[in-house]
């Protein structure tokens, strides 16, 4: 095997390296040192790919995948639903004593689940936005769509919501709308680092998460002036 | 089956569409049709490459893309773009982000999926010489984009 030979075999199957081409970065440092080059770069790659999973998702597809089926759909179905007025039962009773913590928390917890969405740069537009906040019951006074670096739909307590990013002038922040998920007055929190308000929307509620006070502070002030929440 | 591969057709998607929302969809729209052709499963073993084989043509199809065409000009502006990006600290992430899609697929089947290029060749319905060529391709391009600008400068004197 020659320099070349490595180099192209090195680039195209770097983990499979034929037994000629350890013996020839024996005898060669310059392709040896590059083999050692790619192997870092490899293992920056397959960090680089192996984005974060949310780690209900295998359940997801379980339980979508048994819906899809045949004959047993109704079965599973009214088991599901079981389930879910059971959830609902305990959750309602638990709600009676649990403070606000537990949705603080879980906002929380999502925003360190999607670390990659904070390097997003979705173009979003008025309408996307628009859309987004009247989902939970409110309507956009003044658009800052152009400061939105991140809007998607996702799973929060409740059912589905929008996981929103916008850069403020104190860094950027994340809100989260849950608008199954009702509170009746704004709750504050601290938790894995990061500072978290949650405020009864027109319909349910959002958590705003930051990294600091002031940016938590400053997104609260942003949101009163952009958005009224329809009662 | 699903708890083993979700996570890597999840990754895999994402990459392809760069969306949560519909890579999870693709996943979901994956699982359905293999569940319905279970039958096809030689082994546990092909399972994941079935799998993956299948959400590639559902990422086709759902781009109404029957085979994915790709020019070398493609690759050559990435990589005349890479003289003057200034690469952000996930450059690794934006780099593949920016790799047309006709290297970044098999170069992700071969990451994420730990293929040799024989497999991906079948997966994606390209000789394995292409599948190499592509590989060979993506890396480099990869490369040129993640070097710092001051080692860009020097290379370019």
């Amino acid at each position: 095997m020659n320099c070349l030979q490595f180099r192209r075999t090195k680039l195209a199957t770097p983990r499979q390296m034929p037994n000629d081409a350890a013996i020839h970065a024996l005898e060669c440092p310059s392709c040896a040192e590059f083999a050692r080059d790619m192997d870092r770069f490899e293992s920056q790659l397959e960090v680089a790919v192996n984005i974060p999973v949310d780690p209900g998702l295998a359940q997801r597809i379980v339980l979508d995948g048994k819906l899809k089926t045949g004959r047993r759909t109704r079965l599973y179905a009214i088991a599901a639903s079981a389930l879910l007025v059971s959830a609902l039962a305990v959750g309602i009773g638990y709600r009676q004593f649990a403070p606000d913590t537990r949705m603080l928390h879980a906002s929380v917890d999502h925003v360190l689940g999607e670390p990659y969405a904070f390097d997003s740069k979705q173009a979003v537009t008025q309408d996307d936005l628009k859309l987004a906040v009247g989902n939970s019951g409110g309507d956009l006074k003044k658009d800052f769509a152009n400061a939105v670096i991140y809007l998607h739909d996702c799973p929060v307590p409740g059912g589905v919501g929008k996981h929103i990013i916008w850069v403020t002038p104190r860094g950027k922040v994340t809100l989260i709308t849950m608008p199954n998920q009702t509170v009746h007055w704004r709750a504050e929190g601290e938790y894995k680092g990061l500072i978290t308000a949650l405020r009864p929307a027109g319909r349910g509620s959002f958590a705003i998460v930051a990294d600091n006070e002031a940016a938590l502070k400053t997104a609260e002030a942003m949101l009163d002036q952009h958005i009224h929440w329809r009662s | 089956m699903v708890h083993a591969h979700s996570s890597d057709l999840y990754r895999f998607a994402y990459w392809l569409c760069r969306d949560r929302g519909i890579a999870e969809d693709l996943v979901q729209e994956t699982f359905t049709r293999a569940w319905a052709n279970w039958k096809d499963v030689r082994d546990e073993k092909s399972a994941k490459g079935w799998l993956l084989t299948i959400l590639h043509h559902e990422h086709a199809r759902l781009f109404e893309k029957k085979r994915i065409e790709i020019s070398d000009d493609d690759l050559n502006d990435l990589m005349v773009a890479a003289e003057t990006d200034v690469l952000g600290e996930l450059e690794m992430r934006d780099a593949l982000w920016k790799l047309p899609e006709g290297f970044r697929e098999p170069l992700l089947l071969q990451v994420l999926g730990g293929f040799t290029c024989a497999e991906i060749a079948t997966m994606v319905n390209l000789s394995e010489m292409n599948v190499m060529q592509r590989l060979t391709r993506a890396r480099q391009a990869l490369r040129k984009m993640m070097e710092p600008d001051t080692q860009r400068r020097a290379n370019k004197l």
